[in-house]
């Protein structure tokens, strides 16, 4: 299959090139006429493991800087690769290096796209390490001792408590693990993901779609931290998003620990590879609980996905503790209040929460039947009864769409007896149903509680749904072919090169004419001799260049780079060394040569004495 | 994971699994360092404090030993967090020494950290206490030396006091190894360890504290104990005049002392002897609001060698500034309840000095030391006539509606016909309820209008036998001790005071050879469910479970 891509690529080479490869690669090559042929050899030597050890084993860590970048982002231009590893090296550097790179063919260039030699793409994982382009250097984790659902579902809870805001100080105290002054920040990142996810509706007050929590928690903790993740990005292609944040998710599991400009980097590699408009990557990671900033760097967030939770200590109190992790479809956060989320997880069954769940579609035989099973032991009796109760009482008044049906005697003889209800009663349907004025329902509501009387929220609003209830929101099923990418291992040293020294041995032995051992010399140096049968007594790698007093050479040259759209020249002056693109060769009238270059990367124009230009030099770079 | 009984969490509580098999000495070394925070049937939970390490520190504990410890009995690997708080918290101690100065209306606090006496220097609050001597330490006046000390530890800065405590005037006297009716006397192995924790060996940073137990348990002859190893003059402030009466009578019974030497000081009798009882009330008592507190001077003239503050929980305003000012008095707090609803309870710990030995509950029950206690809530409706005007009512009004609720009299009924062999206490907070309940039944009725020496009567003969219910209103809640009583009605109460909850509770934990049973009725569908709800936290965190009982 790589050997096909990589014929399917070289085909698309110039002849020039192509035929600098070949010659290179294979030694002399008597006839051009037969390319298919002199492909099949040029796989063919790229596909002989004892080369493809020699290319590896010529790899420095600027080379390995670009092959991360490439296995991470994908196919880039060379300005994207260029934007990627700004502060590695400068402009001009890794510009030269990777034509070298190309001319070593681990980098493929076509249509302007760098790609990775797909017969070495593989074998390049080995050399490739994210702590370069990401990393910081001390690499510490941050663990939490608990998984990232349990989490989730320990903040949505509180989502139900009456609060103007979402996150209330005395929150703080439940999650001991966490610094408190990054709480509110990811109690706010968190709702807003709850909020385009639908599932925290403010509209205006607080509401909570259980159902789509229950979709979302079903989700493995990747795939829960990547949707979280997904409603921070702009886009409309779900797709991608989704590919994205997986992305994400995966690499900072792997590289650990992010310098400041290393997450602006992954931000960049994200945005680059997938597409789709970057967002605030620092503050949504944060905000996710998924980083942490700590002396100077962000650190990933392990949160421990330990064994399933054996069994459930409830105590005389209420308390429920636990060990382990809950199942994907636990129900204890639904009906049971967050004490601490830590090492030991503590919950207090609660009439509130109870009546939550109750309210919210839970059954209460469910939720005995649920504690039945998970609890250690027999469970407490006066809990049980306890919990009958509040069912039983949670069933006297509920309230339908405007309809309140109440199901017992004392409640309807309340209603009947209320004088502030009567004017908000339309029609007694039955002993036990009042048809209620839907207007007023805020008001008799307020009336019947002031009563002592507690009520559930209205079912089946159909008629007055809100808009954010409308809205279409993201579909909850994470696609199953989402896998992880292939890892990048977080650190990887690169071994000083170390050229084969027989190989220039053999060059010199050979007696080639002085310019052809020059010229294999020179190519033995930039890596691209790396085995003894590249050698053949031919020029190929000859500097176009013109320096010194050399100043109609310069203009020949100049004029020739200016002729050519897109050539690349590389100007010394003093002390200054540039890489630009040959416009224009014009004269003062004082007959004076000016050279006009766009200076790279910004574009830049100047124009440029030719005398002031100390060594002007063409570079063969045509993947810009 | 190590198979130890100790989990530690990231907010420096540590639960125990109590029945694991190592749970018990795992505790003991807990509570060197911890505080217990609640004792639920599976899980108790401690909690390690700045005050709790001092305390460890002030006892040679030091921040390594109890990382050790930790290590020791943790079963997971302890958070960072903990151990770092453990060892900077533990190293503050020592820092800031309070001694005898040359001059005799001052003491000498020396700080040997250059950093925490440039705080000290620049906080204008603490340098109205203190007058700068050297480089190194200040002076303060000795009265401030309590209020000093406050201030210091809520800047996180403890003082290591080593000032000795004043041995006040000596007292001859033992404790009798049979009681005044033969019955045998000997102070049980906790109550021994209580008063060792206290007093240790004497030295400094000893000699005074608090010591929870729970109701029933023997507080007082804890507090006769250590009377007997200081063998000083002592000042008893306690709750009520029964209570009084109480302590002067154990006193009596259980010791050498004789009436010559015992006291009381209320405000019917004003008697100042070497053991004198007073309770809260005289001490605060003034003509009008602006007027000094009259008795106030029986505190803090009375060249006391103990102090003993019973119901320290309760302990009023103007004794906590008092307190605060006798500092080198030797001094203990008896309470069963280590919670005030104004949250005060750190005031009270630092004045009259931290907790040095807490005891479960249901540990001593499980002993056999407090009665074995079945709770019950029993819930019932209100009379269809009173719906209304509970609906109408505003939520004050609900709360009393509900808890003179007229049918719980049947309830009341029923429980005393289902008990025909116990004592039993029918305890309220309405007046009016209680005394319809006393008159339907023909019961004799306490509340605070009931003269003193009328309480005494009833009470006596309530422990004699002669009569088998008593109706009580709150004033029966707290430092009665009717020994028999083994049934308990709360037919109202103080809106959801856990602290009430549970002494009333412990009006029935004597232990007796029979079990008790609590029982709380209340009204169905009312507020009087929530209110009861939170009343029964501070027991449900003992472990005491309550049965729920709906009767229709």
């Amino acid at each position: 299959m790589s050997h096909e891509q990589l014929k399917t690529l070289l085909e698309q080479y110039n002849d020039e090139e192509y035929f600098f490869l070949a010659r290179n690669y294979l030694g002399l090559i008597e006839s051009p006429f037969h390319k298919e042929h002199i492909t099949s050899r040029l796989v063919a030597f790229f596909a002989l493991e004892e080369n493809r050890k020699k290319i590896l084993s010529l790899l420095d860590s600027f080379d390995q800087a670009i092959i991360t970048a490439l296995l991470f982002s994908g196919p880039l231009r060379f300005e994207q690769l260029a934007t990627l590893l700004e502060g590695f090296h400068p402009y001009g550097k890794l510009l030269l290096r990777v034509a070298n790179l190309r001319e070593r063919m681990i980098i493929i260039a076509t249509d302007k796209m760098l790609v990775l030699n797909p017969l070495l793409e593989e074998h390049l994982y080995r050399f490739a390490s994210l702590t370069p382009l990401f990393g910081a250097e001390d690499s510490t984790i941050h663990i939490y001792p608990f998984s990232y659902r349990e989490f989730l579902q320990a903040i949505l809870t509180l989502a139900e408590r009456p609060s103007r805001s979402f996150f209330r100080k005395e929150y703080e105290t439940l999650f001991p693990t966490i610094q408190s002054v990054d709480l509110p920040a990811i109690f706010e990142t968190i709702h807003t993901s709850f909020i385009k996810l639908g599932i925290i509706i403010e509209d205006p007050h607080r509401r909570v779609n259980w159902q789509r929590a229950h979709d979302l928690f079903l989700l493995d903790d990747r795939r829960l931290k990547a949707m979280m993740l997904s409603r921070h990005f702009e886009g409309d292609k779900e797709a991608a998003l989704n590919t994205c944040c997986n992305d994400v998710v995966c690499i900072l599991e792997d590289v650990e620990t992010l310098s400041t400009s290393g997450l602006e980097r992954l931000s960049q590699a994200l945005s680059l590879k997938h597409h789709i408009k970057s967002c605030d990557l620092a503050s949504v990671l944060l905000g996710l609980g998924l980083l942490v900033k700590a002396k100077g760097a962000y650190r990933h967030v392990f949160y421990s996905q330990n064994e399933q939770a054996a069994s459930f200590v409830v105590d005389s109190d209420y308390s429920v503790s636990y060990l382990g992790s809950l199942d994907a479809d636990s129900l204890l956060f639904r009906f049971a209040a967050l004490e601490t989320l830590d090492r030991t997880r503590l919950w207090r069954i609660t009439e509130e929460r109870l009546r939550s769940a109750l309210d919210g579609g839970v059954g209460y035989d469910e939720i005995k039947a649920y504690l039945r099973k998970h609890v250690n032991g027999t469970l407490n009796t006066a809990l049980v009864k306890s919990l009958d109760l509040i069912a039983e009482r949670s069933k006297q008044v509920q309230i339908y769409d405007g309809l309140v049906l109440h199901t017992d005697e004392r409640v309807s003889r309340i209603v009947e007896q209320l004088p502030a209800l009567q004017e908000h009663i339309l029609d007694r349907l039955s002993p036990t149903i009042f048809l209620m004025s839907r207007a007023q329902e805020r008001l008799w509501r307020q009336i019947l509680v002031q009563a002592g009387l507690s009520l559930g929220s209205t079912k089946g609003e159909l008629a007055h749904t809100s808009e954010a209830e409308t809205q279409e929101y993201p579909a909850l099923d994470w696609p199953d072919d989402l896998q992880r990418p292939k890892r990048i291992q977080r650190t990887v040293e690169i071994p000083p090169v170390m050229r084969d020294e027989t190989i220039r041995e053999a060059i010199m032995k050979k007696n080639y004419p002085k310019e052809a051992e020059e010229d294999l010399l020179e190519r033995f140096e930039e890596r691209l001799i790396i085995s003894k049968t590249q050698l053949a007594p031919q020029i190929l790698y000859t500097r176009i260049e013109a320096g010194g007093f050399d100043y109609q050479g310069k203009i020949s040259l100049a004029k020739q780079a200016s002729s050519k759209e897109g050539t690349v020249v590389q100007l010394f002056m003093g002390g200054e060394e540039v890489m630009a693109l040959a416009l224009e060769l014009t004269y003062t009238p004082n007959k004076e040569a000016l050279f006009k270059v766009a200076i790279l990367p910004q574009m830049e124009t100047r124009v440029i004495p030719l005398s002031k230009i100390f060594l002007l030099r063409q570079i063969k770079m045509l993947f810009l | 994971m190590k198979d130890t009984p100790l989990i530690v969490q990231s907010d420096r509580s540590l639960l125990l699994d109590v029945h694991h098999k190592d749970s018990e000495e795992c505790r003991k070394d807990l509570i060197r360092f911890c505080e217990l925070v609640k004792s639920p049937e599976h899980m108790h939970t401690y909690r390690i404090s700045e005050i709790s390490l001092w305390n460890a520190s002030s006892e040679g504990l030091g921040g390594d030993a109890i990382v050790e410890t930790i290590r020791k009995w943790s079963k997971f690997s302890p958070p960072e967090s903990v151990l770092f708080f453990v060892r900077d918290i533990s190293s503050r101690w020592g820092s800031l020494v309070l001694t005898e100065s040359d001059d005799e209306n001052h003491y000498l606090l020396t700080v040997l950290i250059e950093k925490i006496r440039l705080e000290i220097r620049h906080r204008k609050e603490l340098m109205k206490l203190l007058v700068v001597k050297d480089e190194h330490s200040f002076l303060v006046e000795r009265y401030m030396r309590g209020e000093l000390k406050l201030r210091l530890i809520k800047l996180g800065y403890p003082v290591d006091d080593q000032i000795p405590l004043s041995k006040g005037p000596p007292l001859l006297f033992d404790k009798r190894k049979a009681t005044l009716e033969g019955e045998p006397f000997v102070v049980r192995s906790y109550q021994s360890q209580a008063a060792d924790a206290l007093l240790g060996d004497l030295g400094r940073g000893r000699g005074f504290g608090t010591i929870v137990l729970p109701c029933g348990s023997g507080k007082t002859i804890v507090g006769l104990e250590i009377m007997s190893r200081l063998k000083t003059n002592t000042l008893i402030v306690t709750t009520n005049v029964v209570a009084v009466h109480q302590w002067m009578r154990e006193i009596l019974d259980k010791t050498t002392l004789t009436s010559e030497d015992v006291g009381e000081y209320t405000g019917n009798l004003k008697e100042r002897k070497p053991v004198t009882v007073c309770t809260y009330q005289v001490l605060t008592y003034r003509k009008s609001k602006t007027a000094p507190f009259a008795h106030m001077d029986l505190l803090t003239k009375g060249e006391w060698g103990l102090i003993i503050y019973d119901e320290v929980h309760m302990l009023p305003a103007p004794v906590f500034k008092v307190t605060a000012e006798l500092q080198a008095t030797f001094r203990v707090g008896f309470t069963a309840t280590l919670v005030r609803e104004d949250g005060r309870e750190d005031e009270v710990f630092s004045l009259v000095g931290p907790k040095r030995y807490d005891v479960p509950w249901i540990e001593l029950q499980q002993q056999g030391f407090i009665a074995q206690a079945y709770c019950h809530e029993i819930r019932l409706d209100l009379p269809k006539e009173l719906e209304l005007e509970y609906a109408l009512a505003t939520k004050r009004q609900k709360y009393r509606i509900a808890s003179e609720n007229p049918l719980k009299i049947d309830v009341v009924r029923s429980l005393i016909e289902r008990h025909s062999d116990d004592f039993i206490l029918i305890i309220g907070q309405y007046i009016d309820q209680l005394e319809e309940v006393a008159e339907l039944f023909e019961l004799p009725i306490i509340t605070g209008s009931t003269p003193n020496a009328k309480r005494d009567e009833l009470y006596s003969v309530f422990r004699s036998g002669e009569i088998r219910i008593l109706v009580v209103s709150k004033v029966a809640n707290y430092a009665i001790d009717l020994p028999d009583a083994s049934v308990a009605i709360q037919i109202s109460g103080t809106f959801g005071s856990r602290s009430e909850e549970a002494q009333r509770l412990g009006r029935i934990l004597r232990p007796k050879g029979r079990s008790s049973f609590f029982y709380s009725v209340i009204t169905r569908y009312s507020s009087e469910e929530e209110f009861s709800a939170n009343r029964q936290k501070f027991l449900a965190e003992q472990g005491y479970s309550y049965e729920i009982e709906v009767w229709e």
